[in-house]
């Protein structure tokens, strides 16, 4: 079977374990795996290992959100405590597992160990902890500002180390390893036989040639869907890439492994933002974070509307709660011009932005010095949608061990519907799962292909090269345009079922009719046909969730015109999976673990 | 298209085609020409200003331009930038 897979594609990877991403979450499981050196691992990233995934900008190890980890973290912790998992857990926003979080406490700590083996500086001269301390900011469920309160109370840790300088280091160690590297080569599918995970293709986006990976383990570790909304400020095709994240996570890995039978949960659920206009960045540009947000009358908003409607909701991101009361249909910022206020920033703020700037978004701090600085005039913030709620939306993770409905099918970071997102746990996570499959890959057999899996490959290979035969056809980045203006104009954070219905109409049509019509002229935009092919389906899924949940819950992220409260005796800890078997989809109502 | 002014600009002047963009783009914008041995900004449009290409340039050659948008936007005096 193996000589005919030869001949469908152009290599063939046998390997036991496969990391799909190289991101902090698919460096650092590969890393751990690797520290048994008969496992041989394979990792496919879309981009390069070096700057792959979100954390081409990241700055932190959180302790801020008290939503999962419990303060404090020990500044003198050592390995050991670090195995014992001393921290206490809880819940996050009833929508995921409480176990999940019990997981991510009892293992917080020790990618903080595998950090400094491979030289990443986080401690002060002293041998403390490199930690800035800060306060909930009020009305807030789990959201921190950089500075003690009014009377010194601290209420969560920031561990701070350089974000690029953590992802270069990862993958100098991945690749000092022995772990195998194929970069520049994006997912297009799993390859499973009864219900078993056994490999993947991928596409290389330089070569065109179509890679075949068999693995006895699967890491799906591909990051988060953030091609499904835009920045409407900017003009096409710039809305198409300027995220407040990385925009080249377009949810590739969710999609590929619903297609294979993995469940997903909670897509219905948005990340809503606020972000300083034209930059469109977050956390660097201080907006809503550092700084307070401010109207034209100089009101403050979180003083105006602390303990407002939206706030008693419990949305996911406070600054963006203020910017929506005080009602989510009549928000403050559509009435408004609202602007972030550095005026009462203190030194150790103004030093952690640019701290920040500096490692998550370079191009803040090229725009802040050439707009002469953070003290600078007031910059507008503006509503964004970066896409679906970072690590709390994708594949289900069913268990402490990152498993998934598949079997040897794990699931971790950004794309899973675990514990949330930030550099921080997607490490605790690639962790365990590194850890775990370290321990079981030699109970696993060497996978075996029979007919029915070289029928998918030959399948997958003639929808992946059909594009570039087809001259004239659809440009997948307008049709890409057009799919996120359907979410952005009949789904978005005011959802109402007639609109929700046509979204799904809409795009089952293109589905249908248009995706058919796509053609490439080049690797590099086949890359795209594929990737907008995600988009669709995604979106639908979207959709279709957003449908199912008949209440509100935790506003903006999902909000119902027509259904504008918490329904808790119908949806308290309920949450919506989806799963394809056979090509078909089902949902179904579940509750929580 | 349009013709699309920002992304990154390469200085050839000071480039001297280590290829560190072209590699370390995470979005893989940098096309490659073998003859001259220097890159190419090949798709512009893809380009999320995340200005690695910058940061990865031993010989400060690579320039991220911004849209028009952000610039005004932000408060960026357009005299510094056109």
């Amino acid at each position: 079977m193996t000589a005919k897979l030869d001949q469908l594609a152009d290599e063939v990877i046998e390997t036991d374990f496969l990391v799909l991403g190289g991101g902090l979450v698919g460096l650092m499981a590969a890393l751990r795996a690797r520290r048994n050196k008969d496992i041989d691992v394979a990792i496919m990233e879309r981009g390069t290992i070096w700057y792959g995934g979100n954390a081409i900008g990241f700055d932190d190890h959180n302790i801020e959100y008290p939503g999962i980890i419990e303060h404090p973290l020990p500044r003198n912790f050592s390995p050991e405590q670090a195995a014992k998992g001393e921290f206490g857990a809880r819940r996050m926003h009833n929508i995921v597992s409480s176990k999940l979080a019990v997981a991510e406490a009892k293992n917080y700590i020790k990618p903080l160990v595998v950090l400094e083996e491979i030289g990443v500086n986080i401690r002060e001269d002293d041998g403390t902890l490199k930690v800035k301390q800060t306060q909930k900011i009020p009305g807030g469920p789990n959201w921190h500002r950089l500075v003690p309160d009014a009377t010194g109370k601290i209420e969560g840790d920031k561990v701070f180390y350089r974000g690029s300088d953590v992802k270069e280091k990862l993958a100098n160690a991945v690749i000092k390893s022995g772990a195998r590297i194929f970069n520049r080569t994006i997912l297009t599918s799993l390859i499973t036989r009864d219900g078993t995970v056994v490999g993947a293709t991928g596409l290389n986006t330089r070569t065109g040639k179509l890679l075949v990976f068999l693995a006895k383990a699967v890491l799906v570790a591909t990051g988060d869907m953030r091609r499904l909304y835009t920045y409407p400020w900017a003009p096409f095709p710039n809305n198409l890439f300027l995220n407040s994240h990385f925009a080249g996570t377009h949810g590739g890995g969710i999609a590929a492994a619903f297609h294979a039978g993995a469940k997903l949960a909670n897509m219905e659920f948005l990340q809503v933002y606020v972000v300083a206009a034209g930059a469109c960045a977050t956390s660097a540009a201080g907006a809503g974070m550092y700084w307070r947000l401010q109207n034209s009358k100089g009101e403050f908003l979180e003083e105006k509307y602390q303990g407002g409607m939206l706030s008693k909701i419990g949305g996911h991101f406070p600054p963006t709660n203020f910017v929506f009361s005080p009602n989510i249909d009549n928000p403050e910022f559509e009435n408004e011009v609202i602007t972030y206020d550095t005026s009462r920033a203190t030194d150790d703020e103004v030093a952690a932005c640019y701290f920040t700037c500096a490692t998550e978004y370079p191009r803040m701090l090229k725009l802040h010095k050439r707009a002469g600085g953070i003290r600078k005039a007031p910059v507008e913030v503006r509503v964004f949608i970066p896409g679906l709620l970072s690590g709390v939306v994708g594949v289900l993770n069913l268990n402490e061990k990152a498993e998934t409905s598949v079997k040897n099918l794990f699931i971790a970071g950004c794309a899973s519907s675990s514990t949330g997102s930030s550099g921080s746990k997607a490490m605790v996570w690639g962790h365990i799962v590194g850890d775990h499959v370290r321990d079981i890959i030699s109970d696993i057999k060497k996978p075996a292909l029979r007919a029915g899996q070289l029928q998918q490959v030959a399948a997958e290979k003639k929808r992946l090269l059909a594009p570039l035969q087809r001259k004239g056809g659809v440009d997948p980045l307008e049709l890409e345009d057009y799919v996120r203006n359907i979410n952005m104009n009949y789904v978005n954070v005011r959802k109402v079922e007639p609109r929700l219905k046509r979204a799904i109409a809409v795009l089952q049509q293109l589905r249908n009719e248009i995706v058919p019509l796509l053609s490439a002229a080049s690797p590099h935009e086949l890359a795209h046909v594929l990737e907008v092919q995600d988009i669709i389906d995604i979106s639908e899924l979207h959709a279709r969730a957003s449908l199912m949940r008949t209440e509100s819950r935790m506003a903006p992220s999902h909000y119902r015109v027509d259904y504008p409260k918490p329904d808790d005796a119908n949806w308290a800890s309920i949450i919506i999976t989806e799963q394809q078997i056979d090509g078909e989809t089902s949902y179904a109502r579940e509750k929580l673990a | 298209m349009t013709r699309i002014t920002y992304g990154p600009r390469v200085d050839y002047k000071h480039c001297k085609g280590c290829a560190r963009c072209y590699e370390l783009c995470p979005m893989d914008i940098f096309g490659w020409d073998k003859a001259k041995k220097r890159p190419t900004v090949a798709y512009p449009e893809e380009c999320t200003l995340c200005c690695i290409c910058e940061i990865v340039c031993p010989e400060v050659a690579v320039d991220v331009h911004f849209p028009l948008h952000t610039i005004v936007d932000f408060g960026v005096p357009p005299k510094k930038v056109y």
